[in-house]
């Protein structure tokens, strides 16, 4: 009985298990009748690369693109490739199209030698893949003659003068500097101070300074001074390494210096911009030379050894400060934005798109605004930058578009590093930072 | 919108520098670099003006133990001082005559090496210029001459898939203040790989072409002036930490004219503070 127990046991475990196969075996026929179509080994592939490693053509120069296709299909593909070439208003400068055809697996190259332009500018390129089992296109930006675009708005007469009334307003605040350990946020080696000062206006602000522990009396570290992008969450403290000192420094507005100031994450850009003078920026900036007074008055910190950085606002606000400020020895900005303002009149996107909504609501006629971003516009800054800079800009970024990067960029008289990425947009690679670490260890002689 | 903008701030930090080098690459001013070795070395074969190899003469061979130190100091950004001092003991021994030992301070070497420049922080390029000050009177521990060098020096550091690599290659003249000079022309070539935070493990070639009127050969080697070798190395360092390694290695001549064929053994301390 027991014997017939488990068989009968066996027999149902056998039906049940060739039950599931089988109706596995009809779920997976039902898939495949379901997916057919050509089969499809890795990824469908469509590149297009700049003849100009950085997409920036000079005058002679063919301006021409290698397209790659990997066609990842057991199928032959036919169709065709082509471009369309538009200036930054859109208006169509030229088109082509070239039939392909792909083999099963295989790959194609193709080149196209795009129209020669006249003016100097950054125009935008869609290539287009229309074959069988595929279509995409890729938008591209590429620079023609960029060495020579030029910003056709003014820098105001008394802009010198409007920014040295600032300093000498800022001068007139104590800074009351104040440094408190916090032994809770220490790690490893390096501790980590509160630091506040008084600034414009007599705000307080605040940021991180972390230091190595157990400094040799009499050693003086370098300065590494950040400064924050845009959105109100603001830097927090960075650890290094036992050869510098970091310093995060928090502008009005932004990380731990939001206590009075505390506009909303939009709001922080039209902030008192109908009044120049009152503007949220000017304080911001005023903010970023107190950080520099504040590593100039203490004796461990080299105040012949500084590099302000920051990505984004943070790469204005670095550019900006090292403008004002001689001080600062080098400059490392990625992405700055709030470049030729007026150049970015009929952009959609931020921060113009910010700029008009606030006019509208306000009903305050854009060209008040407009002159009064005229003091905060940062190529009018760029034209003091004299200390060692390196400075990220990438073709596809429309929040600090490359047409206005380099009519801040062609205003500064020093010689910058000027890294270009045409395939991204706000952002850098990695590879910079690495770049920006070896650079700042040679230029401090961190050997 | 997107206007937060993040910066990559751990990578930065941890592409923050560095290990206990040297070569090409500048001190960071007011910071030292030093470093003791001891070294032993023993020729029991010769190679003859014409590039022959014999061995000596019935047992006979040229011995040298030395304990050197090497300094270098940051005086600026781009200007390093470098000092080097060795203790020497030289013992020769000539058929069946006594062996004769030399002992003593050798020829002092001091100067200063001048960061040129870097190809994107990854090489870099120096020249150094030193000064040669024979310590001794005995003719047993060098020329007895002073002298001047002048070198160039390129060193480079990198990745090889994860690990981490350096190559440094050196080539200098140097020429001894006395009739017969001699006037020679000294390059050296490594090439080490990390192959953790604490092991490294280094290949090397070595030379010196020697020419002078004296075209003497004794196998007392220190009297030779006029002879040229090349030599392979292999050495193994033990990286404690940034600031302090320990080196283990071997020399083999393999190549020469005028000059003994042996094997150098080594151990050194290297440390920045």
């Amino acid at each position: 009985m027991h014997k017939l127990k488990i068989l009968f046991t066996a027999v149902l475990m056998l039906v049940a298990t060739q039950a599931f196969c089988a109706v596995n075996s009809f779920l997976q026929q039902q898939h495949d009748e379901e997916q057919e179509g050509p089969e499809q080994e890795g990824e469908f592939t469509f590149e297009a690369l700049p003849k100009k490693k950085e997409g920036l053509f000079q005058p002679g120069d063919k301006i021409e693109y290698e397209l790659k296709i990997h066609n990842s299909y057991n199928v032959v593909q036919e169709g065709t490739v082509s471009y369309l070439i538009t200036d930054l208003k859109d208006k169509e400068l030229g088109s082509k199209s070239m039939p392909v055809k792909i083999g099963k697996h295989g790959n194609g190259k193709y080149s196209f030698t795009l129209p020669q332009q006249k003016d100097p500018g950054f125009y935008k390129v869609a290539f287009m893949i229309n074959v069988t089992e595929y279509d995409d296109t890729l938008r591209r930006v590429f620079g023609f003659n960029a060495k020579q675009i030029k910003s056709t708005a003014q820098r105001p007469v008394d802009f010198d003068d409007f920014w040295s009334d600032a300093r000498a307003e800022l001068n007139a605040v104590k800074p009351n500097f104040k440094i408190t350990e916090q032994p809770a946020m220490a790690q490893g080696g390096t501790n980590v101070y509160l630091v506040e000062a008084q600034s414009l206006g007599n705000l307080k602000v605040r940021g991180w300074l972390t230091m190595p522990k157990n400094l040799k009396p009499g050693k003086k570290l370098p300065v590494w001074l950040v400064l924050p992008g845009y959105g109100g969450i603001g830097v927090k403290p960075i650890f290094g390494n036992s050869e510098l000192a970091i310093l995060s420094f928090n502008v009005r507005g932004q990380g731990n210096s939001r206590d009075i100031v505390h506009p909303t994450k939009d709001g922080y850009l039209t902030t008192d911009i109908e009044n120049k003078k009152k503007y949220i920026y000017r304080g911001a900036i005023m903010d970023c030379i107190r950080a520099v007074d504040f590593i100039c008055s203490r004796p461990e910190l080299d105040s012949t050894n500084i590099i302000c950085s920051g990505g984004s606002m943070g790469g204005y606000l670095s550019i900006v400060t090292c403008s004002l400020d001689k001080r600062v020895k080098l400059c490392s900005a990625n992405n700055p934005v709030f470049c030729d303002f007026r150049a970015l009149q009929g952009n959609p996107d931020w921060p113009m798109s910010a700029i008009v909504t606030y006019s509208k609501n306000k009903y305050i006629p854009m060209n008040k605004l407009l002159d009064n971003l005229d003091y905060y516009d940062l190529k009018n800054f760029s034209g003091k930058l004299d200390c060692k800079a390196l400075i990220g800009v990438s073709l596809l970024d429309n929040l600090a578009p490359p047409y206005n990067e380099y009519t801040m960029l062609n205003n500064i008289k020093s010689n910058p590093k000027v890294f270009v990425y045409p395939e991204l947009a706000h952002e850098v690679p990695p590879s910079l930072f690495t770049y920006l670490s070896s650079w700042m260890m040679d230029e401090f002689g961190i050997f | 919108m997107k206007i937060l903008y993040k910066i990559a701030i751990a990578f930065i930090v941890a592409a923050l520098p560095g290990t206990v080098l040297a070569g090409g690459w500048p001190v960071k001013k007011g910071n030292y670099l030093v470093s003791v070795t001891a070294s032993y070395f023993r020729a029991s074969q010769l190679w003859d003006k014409s590039g022959k190899l014999g061995s000596y003469d019935q047992g006979g061979y040229f011995e040298s133990r030395s304990l050197s130190l090497y300094g270098e100091y940051g005086i600026s950004r781009r200007l390093t001082g470098v000092v080097s001092l060795p203790y020497i003991i030289n013992e020769f021994k000539q058929q069946d005559m006594p062996s004769v030992t030399s002992q003593g301070l050798g020829d002092m070497e001091f100067g200063v090496r001048y960061y040129l420049t870097n190809i994107n922080f990854k090489y870099y390029f120096a020249i150094q210029g030193m000064a040669i000050a024979p310590l001794y009177s005995s003719t047993g521990l060098g020329f007895s001459s002073g002298g001047a060098e002048v070198r160039a020096i390129g060193s480079g550091s990198g990745k090889i898939g994860s690990k981490n690599y350096y190559i440094n290659a050196e080539v200098g003249g140097r020429q001894y203040f006395q009739n017969a000079g001699p006037f020679q022309v000294r390059y050296t070539g490594a090439f080490g790989l990390n192959f953790d935070k604490h092991n490294q493990v280094a290949v090397g070639v070595s030379g010196n072409y020697s020419t002078s009127i004296n075209k003497t050969l004794d196998q007392n080697l220190v009297l030779n002036k006029d002879f040229s070798y090349t030599q392979g190395s292999f050495s193994y360092a033990y990286i404690v930490n940034p600031k302090l390694s320990f080196f283990a290695g071997v020399n083999q001549f393999l190549l020469g004219r005028s000059t003994g064929k042996g094997t150098t053994f080594s151990l050194s301390v290297i440390t920045k503070f």
